[in-house]
């Protein structure tokens, strides 16, 4: 275990110098996703200009939520942004690859590959927590910690709907529908979620998982509630490796690739 | 076939029979693979149906006193017409990537005209999208606020319109596939333009509901004529308005037209030179 | 007697293929009534090698090469049949067999692209979990040896083609392996980065008595490094021998396509196989240690003008088709 947080290390490294060769792009990129993101953020100033609450979200848990998102995605794509690619590496079997390596070809791949833009997320969701009225000096504790446990359960997220590929031909464009889908949602006032559609948020469109129920967590924080959120982080890490493993199983069986023979 | 009338005729149909060929193997292809389809469906409905919860909890708690005039049958509904326009930015993809491998040139020898291939692939993968999520948008609609009145002319009225707004969006994509010829990522300047077209668009809210002056400044803005005008002519018709969003779609419609075909212009002439 | 370090008995590796119908109403009728059809791509295939063997596994496209050496590295497992290599049954034993094999394969890079290769063979190092002290021993030996100490520190992208492929061998190298895959290593090079790179492989192979499977389409490569040819074709093995017995057999032949200003009708040799006769030129087959090329070209240069000349060897493919042919009349 110890020696798979130093490789990561190792590979957070590597995967930054490469980025590095390219200065300008590199600022580019990161400076750009920050601005790119704050478009979400105006929209949201404008709605609740005119809007002052719903069902008991305003701006400023609107500007949690995005501070939030930053965090969790940004965290993931830095350390694990190699998962967005395992549908692709599945459909196409560049898979093979990471299985003719003496470590975990799930956490290889993650840690193989991270966007420029990954620290531009996190930079963004730092600034975007720093304008909301939760940034006490606890307030940032609580979301650093919360943050830690969206960005597990996120990235878990990411290896079920990849997972699809492996028991469905051509899956790639419906994983990446769900996952954007997904997303999508999660940036909405999560409160409009009631009744039946919370089921859709939990178990279709994991929305109410990933961004819901943490900023849920952030605004009440005790220790019963982040528990609930250690046991989710827990559990949908338990599902989302098995069913990783058992696709992986199928792969190995060679049936579903066009046979790269 | 030697009538002359019959052979106009078939000179149209050549020309354009190729075209429709185009715009109808697209929507095949659209529809090609069941799950990602079923997939699309889902992810529609669970789309529309937030907004519209968003804008029925919002509305109905503020609503009335910030929009007299307006229903809450009226905003929902608004917000499922701007929101089931399907944005395909495939255009801009296939175009930048057959730019930077010289694929272009290959295609440009070939017996058809280019933009119009590609506005016909657009519009045959735009299409079913676009139609499916009204229909999904119309059921979520109709079973959180009920119908809204709708004058048949209006529908006949938004028609040209909506051809506008789907043209007007094409040309984007278009243009942004050919600064590929000159600028290394267009993908990365096109995600930033298009926050432009998010916010100021009415995408996400509709321009009627925006502060002042805001409102008025966005009603003249390209982004407008492309996912508004529909919806806002159709549901919150206002006869007086009706003529002067022809004039701006209009307007905007020529203006990117006129940069395209003059970028298309410059980008031929730029592999005549290099040779691809 | 040298050990048996891979044992392949009885492998059989049939896929099932889905059959998809096309149209709309066909993507139904395959989503609810799905069709199945066997392809066998390996077919009871056995052999054995032994430590320190350089062998040669060759055939053409679509003929259970790679599939035969994914089952071998524990990335697909078998329909049936018993493999073992180094001890273990691959696809048991994937990760723990991953410390002792290396591969290079073409159409995968392992380096980082835009960093310098040192940084790709320092983090193989720990990702293999050698010994540091072992490491900086190997890898001085093995720059030098590829001789590479001038581009250490540059990153990939700005390397040769010849640079990076010895610098992605040295790679595969770092842990020591025991058994090392190398898919097409010389392709792309020149000759001089082609020989440097066979004798560190030969030096390697002696001195750790590394086991090489190479697969090449460069006869020259096969001929260079390999004491024993496996050549695999539809799914069977269709030559298992000594590579010397291949070059006796088939290697010898040469093929002359001649081009003529004059016409060549009268032209009618006494040895060798005509492959394509025309009016201006022909194209001749000759088995070059029976019959002189040079008594050929005698001919041709003093009874005709000749436009032009080209002299090759018999094409990988077609020695390995002529061989399959032969062996299904046996």
């Amino acid at each position: 275990m110890e020696s798979y947080i130093k490789l990561s290390w190792e590979f957070f490294k590597r995967n930054l110098s490469g980025h590095m060769e390219y200065r300008t792009a590199f600022f580019v990129e990161v400076f750009g996703m920050v601005i790119n993101n704050f478009a979400f953020v105006i929209v949201w100033v404008i709605f609740f200009a005119q809007f002052k609450q719903i069902k008991g979200w305003g701006l400023d848990e609107i500007l949690l939520l995005n501070a939030l998102a930053g965090m969790y995605y940004g965290l993931m794509v830095t350390f694990l942004g190699g998962y967005m690619r395992i549908g692709k590496l599945i459909s196409e079997g560049g898979l093979d690859y990471f299985l003719s390596f003496p470590k975990d070809p799930l956490w290889h791949i993650g840690v193989s590959r991270m966007p420029a833009s990954a620290l531009g997320e996190i930079l963004y969701g730092l600034i975007t927590f720093t304008l909301c009225k939760y940034a006490t000096p606890e307030g940032w504790a609580i979301y650093l910690l919360v943050g830690i446990l969206s960005a597990i359960i996120f990235s878990q997220f990411i290896v079920l709907a990849h997972s699809l590929n492996f028991f469905f031909f051509n899956a790639t464009e419906a994983s990446q529908e769900i996952i954007w889908t997904t997303m999508s949602l999660s940036m909405a006032p999560q409160s409009v979620f009631e009744g039946g559609v919370k089921f859709i948020m939990l178990f279709i469109f994991p929305s109410l998982l990933i961004a819901g129920i943490p900023v849920d967590v952030i605004r009440n924080f005790n220790v019963q509630n982040v528990l609930i959120l250690v046991g989710i982080a827990i559990l949908i890490t338990l599902l989302a490796q098995s069913v990783f493993r058992y696709g992986l199983k199928k792969y190995e069986s060679g049936n579903q690739i066009q046979a790269n023979m | 076939m030697t009538s002359g009338v019959v052979r106009k005729y078939s000179i149209f149909n050549e020309s354009f029979g190729k075209y429709y060929a185009i715009f109808a193997i697209n929507i095949k292809s659209s529809m090609a693979y069941f799950g990602a389809l079923f997939i699309g469906f889902v992810s529609s409905f669970a789309k529309l149906l937030t907004y519209s919860l968003i804008y029925k909890a919002a509305f109905e708690a503020f609503g009335p006193d910030k929009f007299p005039d307006l229903t809450l049958a009226q905003v929902i509904w608004l917000v499922v017409f701007t929101q089931s326009i399907y944005i395909s930015r495939d255009t801009m993809h296939e175009i930048s990537a057959s730019v930077k491998s010289g694929q272009i040139a290959v295609f440009l020898n070939k017996p058809f005209s280019y933009p119009l291939f590609h506005y016909f692939s657009y519009l045959g993968k735009t299409i079913v999208p676009t139609v499916t999520d009204l229909a999904f948008g119309s059921v979520i609609a109709y079973f959180l606020v009920g119908p809204v009145p709708i004058d048949i002319f209006n529908v006949f009225a938004v028609l040209p319109l909506a051809l506008g707004a789907l043209t007007l969006i094409f040309f984007q994509s278009f243009i942004f596939g050919l600064i590929s010829f000159w600028i290394e990522d267009p993908d990365s300047v096109s995600r930033i333009y298009h926050k432009f077209d998010m916010v100021l668009g009415g995408r996400i809210i509709p321009i009627i509901l925006f502060p002042e002056p805001l409102r008025t400044i966005a009603l003249y803005l390209p982004w407008a004529q492309q996912f508004y005008s529909v919806g806002k002519n159709l549901i919150i018709p206002d006869h007086s308005e009706i003529i002067r969003f022809y004039l701006l779609q209009g307007f905007w419609v020529i203006f990117f037209g006129l940069v395209s075909i003059w970028l298309f212009r410059k980008g031929v002439k730029n592999i005549a030179t290099n040779g691809g | 007697m040298a050990e048996t370090i891979i044992s392949v008995k009885n492998l059989n590796k049939d896929f099932l293929v889905k059959r998809k119908e096309s149209g709309f109403g066909g993507a139904i009728r395959t989503l609810l009534n799905p069709k199945f059809e066997k392809v066998s791509a390996i077919n009871d295939i056995s052999f054995e090698v032994s430590k320190g063997e350089i062998i040669a596994f060759i055939g053409p496209n679509g003929a259970g090469k790679s599939t035969t050496i994914k089952v071998l590295t524990g990335i697909l497992y078998p329909t049936s049949g018993k493999v073992s290599v180094l001890g273990m049954t691959p696809w048991e034993k994937r990760q723990t067999l991953a410390f002792k094999i290396g591969s290079v394969f073409g159409q995968r890079p392992q380096l980082w692209y835009h960093l310098p290769p040192q940084d790709t063979f320092d983090l193989f190092s720990k990702i293999y979990e050698v010994d540091p002290k072992d490491y900086h021993e190997r890898l001085d030996f093995l720059i030098s040896a590829f001789e590479i100490q001038d581009f250490l520190t540059i990153p990939v992208r700005k390397l040769s083609l010849g640079q990076r492929m010895r610098s992605e061998i040295v790679a595969s190298l770092i842990h020591n392996p025991e058994v090392l895959f190398l898919d097409e290593p010389t392709i792309g090079l020149d000759i001089i980065a082609k020989q440097t790179i066979r004798e560190v492989l030969r030096k390697i192979n002696r001195e750790h008595k590394t086991t090489i499977f190479l697969t090449s389409h460069d006869v020259a490569d096969i001929e260079a490094l390999c004491e024993r040819t496996v050549i695999i074709n539809h799914g069977q093995i269709i030559f298992d021998d000594q590579t010397e017995n291949l070059r006796k057999q088939y290697l010898s032949t040469k093929v002359i396509k001649a081009d003529f200003e004059t016409p060549i009708s009268d032209f009618n040799p006494k040895f060798g196989k005509i492959l394509n006769k025309s009016k201006f030129s022909i194209t001749i087959e000759i088995d070059a240690k029976k019959d002189s090329v040079n008594e050929l070209l005698d001919i041709f240069l003093s009874k005709y003008k000749v436009a032009d000349l080209v002299i090759t060897d018999t094409p990988l493919e077609e020695i390995i088709s002529s061989i399959y042919l032969e062996a299904k009349h046996d």
